[in-house]
């Protein structure tokens, strides 16, 4: 088979797709081994993070999974008009793209993907092994903006910042790559919350939602609002985090600014602990303090209030009880597939005016 | 110690910091806890460089200072049902002469009338700018200055008297309350006058530079644009640095500014570098004197700018950065 981009039948490619992933994952010619290596070795990421990133994707990516994510997101009729997609990947976590390659993958368009210099072997490795079974592919990549060979893009998803998105856009109208109907798909969710009922338990899911990846996902816990004390909510988790800190210890040292906001805590006699690289304290909600995740004492209500009032900020709710519009706590740090960022199906996009 | 010894020019300002920082560790609990989770303690005595600032948060989040021994206590300004900082001040002399004696050590203030456009004392008792304005008002033997009638032009019988006394007229207010009045009735004030303004330059309503408020403050009033200077304080502090029209900032000895790491604010910044304004407010013995401000800066020797409120950058979740990504 020469390329993924010339399958029509959407059931063929979503089964190709998933035999690559697991290709990939079994890893006999010691390519993906040798990637995580390497980012280990580098100091990129926590080994235990990118093995946790590489089993979400042995349980979440299967044809079904695929196929669903497919129906759920596609309409129209079966008109191929085959589109540019360029894939700025940051590098907060392992693998944080892979989503968005997989969109481009399974919708049939062509994927031009700069690595980040923060995560370059991962989905490398994922790529080189699609390429070697679809040798004509139309898929380049590189961790150098230059090296693409792109002349415009059509549709171009990254992650960014009100500080960060206008120099990525002029770094890309300077290399001439966004023409007027360039579809710019800009996620700026930063961060999430989760509401927890104690007497429900689940404190080891609220501490991977906390802790996985030392808390800089956008699908990170950073503010846990609760019914309880706030006090006795950060002593469990402390207990809690325990062993999950034995078997991923934090590489780091705590940031001086979180020692220091530590010390500003304890003159105030404001309830916090250091765990790991995070501080955690009781009080007022906050978002913008890297490291720094809040427990506040509140009801469900002015927990969607503050979503509600922090915009666009907020990635998901999640709760470990049944509330509406929020998500299971549990699958904060293991979405499935076809999961939105910042509300938006990249696959309904990519394939948008395409089917 | 003495407190007037904070404005005695014969002792060092490391000298007079030494005191108030052993004064301070032994009477001011939130500061002697902060400083105990930091490590530092009275045996050895941090220099102005790094010694612990406490961020001015406290003065909402905690008690600072002595409310049961207080003569006046400043609230932040802020909208309903918002938690406001206080300030408890102990000793009212000692906040009148650092605002006397830091006008004083810019300006020839016995050659100065005050004509001051904000709301009165009255109506804002816990305002530390206007129990500050009252005080300049009251030292002014002519009794010509005064607080102006908001939304009205100033009275031009009043600047007359002011010229005719010898008197030269600052006119002092926050500055969009400033630009206010030059855009609804701007009047030519005499060209050896002074505009004082102060406050952030960032409304609900608008947003402007510094220095286009300067601008129009200048053609509204018909003054030189170097005449237009500005005042740096907060409810926090009892001592003000002033600036001419250049928005460098310059204090009085027994007040002194640093720029501090954000990522480490135990750590000082050289010239040039932006962080957060750090204070050491001599004044302020018998609340805090060591404060971190939510400010902006950038110094230059003694000087300093003030670039607005410090925005921490969001490092959580996915953001592609072109220089380092």
């Amino acid at each position: 088979m020469k390329s993924l981009q010339i399958i029509l039948n959407i059931e063929k490619r979503a089964e190709l797709i998933s035999e690559i992933v697991n290709l990939w994952l079994d890893d006999d010619s010691g390519l993906l081994e040798a990637a995580v290596e390497k980012t280990a070795k580098e100091g990129l990421f926590q080994r235990g993070d990118v093995i946790f990133a590489l089993n979400h994707v042995r349980e979440s990516i299967n044809k079904d999974a695929l196929l669903d994510w497919f129906r759920k997101s596609v309409s129209g009729s079966n008109s191929v008009q085959v589109k540019d997609v360029l894939c700025l990947h940051a590098g907060n976590l392992p693998l944080v793209g892979f989503q968005d390659i997989l969109a481009v993958l399974l919708s049939g368009n062509r994927y031009f993907g700069k690595l980040s210099r923060k995560d370059p072997y991962l989905p490398a490795s994922f790529l080189q092994t699609v390429q070697k079974i679809f040798k004509e592919e139309k898929i380049y990549w590189s961790v150098n903006l230059h090296e693409i060979p792109l002349e415009k893009t059509d549709i171009v998803l990254f992650s960014g910042s009100d500080k960060s998105v206008p120099n990525v856009l002029d770094a890309l109208n300077e290399l001439g790559w966004l023409h007027p109907k360039t579809k710019k798909v800009i996620r700026t969710a930063h961060a999430s919350v989760a509401w927890f009922e104690p007497k429900a338990g689940s404190w080891d899911t609220l501490t991977e939602a906390i802790f996985r990846y030392d808390g800089k996902g956008c699908r990170s816990v950073a503010c846990v609002f609760t019914s309880a004390e706030p006090a006795m909510i950060l002593q469990k988790i402390a207990e809690s985090a325990e062993s999950y800190l034995e078997e991923n210890p934090p590489e780091n040292k705590t940031l001086p600014a979180l020692d220091f906001r530590g010390a500003y805590n304890f003159a105030i006699q404001k309830d916090f602990k250091n765990i790991g690289n995070l501080l955690l304290e009781a009080g007022a909600p906050e978002l913008k303090k890297d490291g720094v995740v809040t427990v506040t004492k509140a009801t469900i209500e002015e927990m969607k209030a503050f979503r509600q009032n922090s915009g666009h900020v907020i990635q998901s709710m999640y709760s470990n009880v049944d509330v509406p519009d929020c998500e299971p706590l549990s699958e904060a740090q293991r979405p499935p597939i076809s999961w939105k960022p910042d509300g938006e199906d990249v696959l309904r996009i990519l394939t948008n005016e395409m089917f | 110690m003495n407190p007037q010894d904070i404005f005695d020019p014969t002792i060092t300002f490391s000298q007079k910091m030494e005191s108030v920082f052993r004064y301070q560790l032994e009477h001011q609990p939130v500061y002697r806890r902060f400083c105990e989770a930091l490590k530092v303690d009275a045996n050895s005595i941090p220099d102005p460089e790094s010694v612990p600032l406490l961020p001015v948060e406290a003065f909402r989040d905690a008690v600072i200072g002595e409310p049961e021994s207080a003569d006046l206590e400043f609230r932040s300004s802020g909208t309903t049902g918002m938690k406001r900082s206080v300030h408890y001040v102990r000793d009212v002399s000692l906040y009148r002469t650092s605002i006397l004696e830091g006008m004083r050590y810019f300006y020839e203030t016995h050659d100065f009338s005050f004509l001051c456009y904000t709301p009165g004392y009255n109506e804002n008792p816990h305002s530390s700018l206007i129990w500050m304005l009252r005080t300049l008002i009251e030292s002014d033997k002519t009794g010509l200055s005064r607080f102006l009638k908001l939304n009205q032009p100033i009275d031009t019988e009043l600047i007359r008297k002011v010229s005719e006394k010898s008197n030269r007229l600052i006119l002092f207010g926050a500055a969009f309350g400033l630009l206010d009045l030059a855009e609804k009735h701007p009047v030519k004030l005499p060209e050896n006058s002074i505009i004082i303004e102060t406050g952030g330059m960032k409304t609900y309503r608008r947003e402007m530079s510094r220095d286009d408020l300067h601008k129009r403050l200048s053609e509204a009033f018909k003054i030189p644009e170097k005449s237009v200077h500005s005042e740096y304080g907060m409810t926090e502090m009892l001592s003000q640095a002033y600036s001419g029209n250049d928005g460098w900032f310059y204090c009085p000895p027994w007040l002194n500014v640093s720029i501090r790491d954000p990522q480490n604010p135990l750590i000082q910044l050289p010239d040039g570098e932006e962080g957060l304004l750090g204070i050491i407010d001599l004044a302020n013995l018998h609340s805090c004197s060591f404060l971190l401000t939510g400010d902006k800066g950038v110094k230059k020797g003694e000087a300093f700018q003030v670039l607005g409120r410090f925005e921490p950058e969001n490092l959580r979740g996915c953001n592609f950065l072109i220089d380092q990504d």
